[in-house]
């Protein structure tokens, strides 16, 4: 019979790190790169493979330095998402995407059955709208649909209140709602 | 109701964006609670009647649906050598931000260097008469001589749970550049500014563990304060040490 040994909290993770365990570092980047990754992927489409990989180094180096002030009681997924969209806006304020344009010209890759064809064609273009978005607001478009944040995690990583969380995550949403409508995807409006 | 006096609502509702309240037929994002409501109620009777904006919710749930896989569908294994990489760039116990040079490879936009280096100055002047001891009353000793660019280590700060250590140091006579330096690494991030800047406040200019709980409750709840550029913030900070600087004396447990 195996002895059962669990895993460390984060929250011990944390505490290891902090004293130079690199080794528990190397265990939260393992829990969170991936959701690190979504999140920079979904926030700049428009990044090359590479690119992408140095926002992730970049997102866990600021994490260790400022991982002695993160307050290890509060998850720490948001925490990071929330360095990691600090992260995806000094890169976007750095050099505008070309994604819009380039996700609009980009031709589609569906297969010929015409139902694949047609759900790839739509993925296509609920990608650009996304990409459209204001980088703001594509950061809260993607940490609420595809990190799937809480409106408490959204908080904590825009590090205001829910209310406020909420109310620029509505402001987002309603810009994406434009973004979809200008691509065809939602049907026509009609007179009332 | 008429569809254009609803069309906010449902597409924020369709989304599962506003509250959850008005949420349609798909279950909600993770951790969010459901609450009933007259709202809800009105939209989904709304929408039995109204096949124009059913077809509009159901569109736009769809994209919410397929959003994530959007996503995955463009992304590649990161590679084992990230791992290393980054673990190679660890060296070392963790600190606070801004006590050790920035290893990112983000660096700041060139035209921002020159305002935030005033900017810096004139923080570090506000620092230096705000948190200055008052000279002692008598013959005074000549000024110490300190070299600007010397860096002096901070003060052995310890958490662990339930306890705070914090060493105490003299108040610098003025502020150094080793915490202009640490100060400017903080600016680079506004995630958890307030927290950092605490802490260098806390080893360079001898704020107590004392003020530092005080300064921390009071910023927890003031979202405003998290939000706004950290140079605001550390002004904020300053008046707040001030204000309690003033009102009351220090605790000889906690104080420096």
């Amino acid at each position: 019979m195996g002895v059962l040994v669990s895993e460390p909290s984060t929250e011990q993770l944390v505490f290891l790190a902090i004293r130079g365990d690199r080794e528990a570092f190397g265990a939260i980047y393992d829990r969170l790169a991936p959701e690190v990754h979504r999140f920079l992927r979904g926030q700049r489409l428009d990044l090359d493979h590479h690119r992408l990989e140095d926002a992730v180094q970049e997102t866990f180096l600021r994490l260790h330095r400022m991982l002695s002030s993160f307050d290890a009681s509060r998850p720490l997924k948001p925490y990071v998402v929330g360095i990691a969209r600090r992260v995806a806006l000094e890169l976007g304020r750095r050099a505008r995407p070309s994604s819009p344009a380039g996700l609009e010209d980009e031709p589609s890759r569906g297969s010929d059955a015409p139902e694949e064809a047609l759900r790839t064609e739509r993925d296509r273009l609920v990608g650009a709208a996304l990409a459209a978005l204001e980088d703001e607001h594509r950061a809260l478009v993607v940490l609420r649909f595809v990190s799937e944040l809480t409106m408490q995690d959204l908080a904590d990583a825009l590090s205001c209140s829910i209310p406020t969380a909420r109310a620029r995550l509505n402001e987002a949403a309603l810009r994406f709602v434009q973004e979809l409508a200008k691509r065809g995807l939602l049907p026509e409006e009609r007179s009332p | 109701m008429r569809c254009d006096e609803l069309r906010e609502r449902l597409s924020l509702a369709a989304l599962g964006v506003e509250g959850c309240a008005g949420r349609l037929s798909s279950p909600p994002p993770r951790g969010e609670l459901e609450p009933g409501d007259a709202a809800g109620d009105e939209l989904r009777a709304h929408l039995a009647a109204c096949s124009s904006c059913r077809e509009r919710a159901s569109a736009l749930e769809q994209a919410r649906r397929r959003l994530p896989d959007v996503v995955r569908s463009r992304e590649r294994p990161l590679s084992p050598e990230l791992r290393e990489r980054i673990l190679a760039g660890i060296a070392g116990p963790a600190v606070a931000a801004g006590e050790r040079g920035g290893a990112g490879n983000v660096p700041r936009a060139r035209w921002k260097r020159p305002l935030l280096a005033a900017a810096l100055v004139a923080a570090g002047a506000s620092l230096a008469v705000l948190l200055a001891p008052t000279a002692p009353p008598g013959p005074q000793a000549p000024p110490p001589s300190i070299d600007p660019f010397a860096y002096s280590p901070a003060p052995v700060v310890t958490f662990d749970p339930g306890t705070i250590t914090a060493v105490p140091v003299a108040p610098p006579a003025i502020a150094t550049v080793s915490s202009m330096q640490a100060i400017e690494a903080v600016l680079k991030d506004r995630t958890g500014t307030t927290l950092a800047l605490l802490e260098i406040l806390e080893k360079e200019h001898a704020i107590t563990a004392h003020e530092r709980v005080l300064l921390y409750r009071s910023f927890a709840g003031d979202a405003a304060v998290a939000e706004v550029h950290s140079l605001e913030s550390a002004a904020l900070l300053l008046e707040k040490v001030k204000e309690l600087r003033e009102r009351e004396p220090q605790p000889s447990a906690l104080g420096r």
